[in-house]
């Protein structure tokens, strides 16, 4: 419980209206995207809207030892924003503003509440554009998607969040601020920090402003769609692409699972006797994309395609697009529940682990459409389930225990985009030797040194 | 019995909300506030929290339950396909069975929305001291001369002289082969935009329609259910299916997206169970916008020129709550010397959504303005629409801004160039009557 003269300060602090205490709105902040984790009420929220107002309610956490819970759109699924010892919610959607896009620097900088699509959206009239793209991409904020380090589609060719930020100014768990990076591309001084804070998963302070590259809009673009009738022949034609040195923007890989629930909710003609469909899309500069498409559709056919499709027209592109895009909300009702994963292996071993996750599934008597990114590695088994029902939950459970298990297995790592948060914590030990851990323990004590930035998530509690 | 009076049937559509967050960037409300409990996974949670005893209906809770304009956006943009529209129809109908109304309320809905005939006359009265109890503005409407309960500067349109449904006379000549039409005018083309009802007769009888304009037709009921008042609301629903029983239709047209909602979907619901269950089934099947009627059914398009630059608002109940989409952007297309100009996100809730600018009014006019700013990138001259409310809602904001643009129902324009036919030589049609 907050005591009352804290609350009396936050008030203070941010006046009435951004301070709330309303249990019809703290039932609100106890989740977020992240499923079977339980519900978190926290015992206040506070929705500052400028950095001063940040550091304010972080001064008095500091002084009252609150918990403190920084949270974007909370659309994560790693269980980041659970506020899990109650404690205060710092709310950032008030602090919405794209401060400067600055054309000849070619950077955006921004406050962290901006919605990653209203960036693109600002930056398209420039023929510009902020390339990380999560699911999320209409929804998540730049400053949640910082401190998750987002990937998306296009991480093959674009790279993730971390490869765009060059400069954030952060509040740090004792109330200062503190600015890292800038606008420059080459900046070597000092330690990394904002490479540092990037990923941290809001466990060393809060992000107040956001300064990222920026990338021409490709001006022209191909899409393509080929089945296979078994993992292999998929994984090759995947090998074969690189072969050619040929870097797609999209290599999206959707098991048979996956075909059959989106063939099922929008019957859009794939096969189902498929074991896996990929989606490539090239862009660039018109002259190399119309080199490059030939050699993608070569490299599918020599890989034993059972079809392939080259989109010659935007409608045609929509409709491939259509499978990647409605493979969730297509799995999603298949069972009551859905628990997205994010692990993660190297390329060439992507149908390995197709197979491994295949052969869990059966094991535990479980359903798992798997879809992800066949061009890096990142895998999204995605279990369909019933979370009321515990005997399945404890069987889902060990599968994802297996799953992760796999993964390291094959070369791999816990989570590629995600985030550890909550969910991935406990297998922490198993990519990471003692001596790792305790590093990041201790930068996580040298900063936070009472414990009280979004405790509990990934390094867990600290002493 | 249905989600109206059961929010429990509705519990295992509550569990299958994913909380992945997708609708908070469909959600008008959200985006003005920013907070969860206004957005449908937040407010679906707090919901649940009534339901497992962690709080009770209160004051509070209502309040966030009315903290949203309906407008669908959130279902229409949820990967897992909850209906989030009868979850917080139901939740409404369960805080005023555990509240009650409220003075104010019980007083509207029981008082005067109950019975037909009180309402009719209140309104008839209304349009007689319009002129003392607003200073008259822009040619729309005016604003109030006393505080009358709503904002000052509000822009409200005038209530006609005359119902059109007192007014309106069907022509027996014209339509008399094809389809026996019923006209189902809701209450604000009757006493407020008269001109839209005079379109839709002269549009439905040049098309050989027999049309008929039951006087004793009733308020759909909308801001009843909306607000949570089923018995009320059941009532009226009931008077106006037994309205329709005795006319025995074709079909039934609507000009208004909300009466057209409450006749296709809402009256299934309230009459779900009951003795007239099989009638609403019925008619509602038989119900069509008129844009999607036209379409149909068939009709002559028009020939008179008219030289307008005209943009379509999406009212949220035409396209989420009917899908109509195509229909109307067709109908404006076909008029000749229409310049259309699809506006961006055309679909995006005005803010209106009927009472909610009433009691929220600042909110409604921030939602408004993303509005007025499409609209005036499109430098039309006129935007139309399908909805009265979606129209004075626009009419009164955009007046504010000071933004010349004419707000319309398409069938005005169709109509409109219905009455230009043979009339080329006049030239701009721009300075004509603008009550068509």
């Amino acid at each position: 419980m907050l005591s009352v003269e804290a609350l009396r300060q936050l008030r203070a602090a941010l006046g009435e209206d951004k301070v709330l205490t309303d249990i019809e709105d703290l039932v609100c902040y106890s989740f977020d995207a992240a499923g079977g984790l339980g519900e978190h009420v926290p015992g206040v929220v506070v929705m500052p809207s400028t950095a001063g107002e940040v550091q304010a309610v972080v001064r008095i956490a500091d002084k009252y030892s609150i918990p403190v819970y920084p949270r974007g759109s909370a659309t994560n699924l790693s269980g980041g924003a659970l506020p899990e010892r109650g404690g205060m919610v710092v709310s950032l959607l008030r602090m919405n503003r794209i401060l400067e896009v600055d054309t000849d620097n070619l950077t955006a900088t921004v406050e962290p509440g901006v919605i990653i699509q209203d960036l693109n959206d600002a930056c398209a009239p420039y023929g510009l554009m902020y390339p990380p793209d999560p699911g999320t991409v209409a929804q998540a904020t730049m400053g949640g998607s910082v401190a998750e380090c987002s990937g998306g589609l296009r991480g093959l060719k674009y790279g993730v969040t971390k490869h765009y930020v060059l400069g954030l100014s952060v509040v740090l768990p004792n109330g200062e601020v503190a600015r890292f990076g800038g606008k420059t591309v080459k900046n070597v001084s000092g330690y990394d920090m904002v490479q540092l804070f990037t990923g941290s998963e809001g466990t060393l302070g809060i992000i107040t402003e956001i300064t990222v590259k920026l990338l021409p809009l490709p001006e022209f673009r191909q899409t393509m769609m080929a089945a296979f009738l078994n993992l292999d022949s998929a994984g090759r034609a995947v090998a074969r692409i690189i072969e050619h040195r040929v870097i797609p923007a999209t290599l999206e890989i959707l098991d048979n699972t996956t075909i059959r629930a989106v063939e099922e909710y929008n019957r859009c003609g794939l096969p189902l006797d498929a074991a896996a469909i990929l989606l490539i899309e090239v862009d660039g500069v018109k002259e190399a994309v119309e080199r490059e498409a030939p050699k993608v559709m070569t490299a599918l056919l020599d890989s034993g395609a059972s079809f392939v499709r080259l989109a010659e027209t935007e409608r045609e592109r929509e409709q491939l697009w259509t499978a990647r895009r409605t493979a969730l909300p297509a799995l999603s009702r298949v069972r009551p529940n859905m628990l997205v994963e994010d692990a993660t292996v190297p390329r060439s071993r992507v149908p390995e682990m197709l197979r491994e996750i295949g052969k869990i599934a059966e094991k535990y008597g479980i359903s798992i459409g798997t879809m992800g990114h066949a061009g890096d590695g990142n895998l999204h088994p995605t279990i369909l389930t019933d979370i009321s029902d515990e005997q399945e939950m404890a069987r889902v459970r060990q599968a994802i225990d297996e799953i992760y298990a796999a993964a390291l297995r094959l070369g791999g790592t816990l989570s590629g985009e995600h985030g550890i948060g909550r969910t991935k914590q406990k297998y922490m030990e198993m990519e990471f030797s003692e001596a790792a851990l305790e590093t990041m323990r201790a930068v996580k004590r040298a900063l936070d040194p009472k414990g009280l930035m979004n405790p509990g998530k990934l390094v867990g509690e600290v002493k | 019995m249905g989600y109206f009076d059961d929010l429990s049937l509705l519990d295992r559509m509550l569990k299958q909300c994913g909380k992945c967050g997708f609708c908070q960037a469909h959600c008008p409300v959200y985006k003005q506030l920013f907070t969860e409990s206004v957005v449908a996974r937040g407010r679906i949670r707090m919901i649940k929290a009534v339901r497992d005893g962690s709080t009770a209906w209160s004051r509070q809770a209502v309040d966030r339950l009315h903290t949203c304009t309906l407008c669908l956006g959130c279902a229409a943009g949820c990967p897992t396909g909850v209906r989030t529209e009868e979850i917080f129809l139901g939740a409404r109908a369960q805080a005023v069975r555990h509240r009650g109304l409220g003075g104010l309320r019980w007083l509207v809905f029981r008082g005067l929305l109950h019975n037909p005939s009180v309402f009719r006359a209140l309104l008839h009265a209304g349009a007689r001291t319009w002129p003392l109890l607003f200073r008259s503005g822009p040619e729309a409407g005016g604003s109030p001369r006393l505080p009358l309960g709503i904002s000052m500067r509000r822009v409200v349109p005038r209530l006609a002289p005359t119902p059109f449904l007192k007014s309106a006379t069907v022509n027996q000549d014209r339509g008399t082969r094809g389809a026996r039409v019923l006209f189902f005018t809701g209450c604000l083309i009757n006493y407020v935009y008269t001109g839209v009802g005079r379109a839709v007769l002269e549009v439905l009888e040049r098309n050989g329609a027999q049309v008929l304009l039951p006087r004793e037709q009733h308020c759909c009921g909308t801001p009843v259910f909306a607000y949570g008042d089923v018995m009320t609301a059941r009532q009226m629903a009931r008077h106006n299916l037994q309205v329709i029983q005795k006319y025995r239709p074709d079909v039934i047209v609507t000009a208004c997206a909300t009466c057209g909602s409450a006749l296709k979907k809402h009256y299934v619901s309230l009459c779900e169970g009951g003795a007239l269950e099989d009638a609403a089934r019925r008619w509602a099947a038989c119900t069509y916008d008129i844009s999607e009627y036209l379409m149909e059914a068939g009709y002559r398009p028009p020939e008179g020129r008219i030289f307008m630059s005209v943009t379509y608002h999406d009212p949220c109940h035409l396209l989420r709550g009917q899908g109509v989409y195509e229909q109307p952007r067709r109908l404006l297309g076909g008029i000749p010397g229409i310049e259309f100009r699809e506006m961006a996100s055309a679909d995006r809730c005005c803010g209106g959504a009927g009472s909610f600018s009433l009691t929220h009014y600042a909110l409604s006019l921030a939602i408004t303005e993303e509005k007025l700013r499409s609209i005036r990138k499109t430098g039309a001259d006129a935007v139309a629409t399908g909805c009265g409310a979606c129209r004075m809602q626009i009419e009164d904001a955009a007046h504010q801004a000071g933004m010349p643009v004419r707000v319309m129902h398409t069938l005005e324009l169709v109509a409109m160039s219905y009455k230009a036919e043979g009339k080329e030589d006049r030239g701009d049609e721009r300075g004509s009557d603008r009550s068509v």
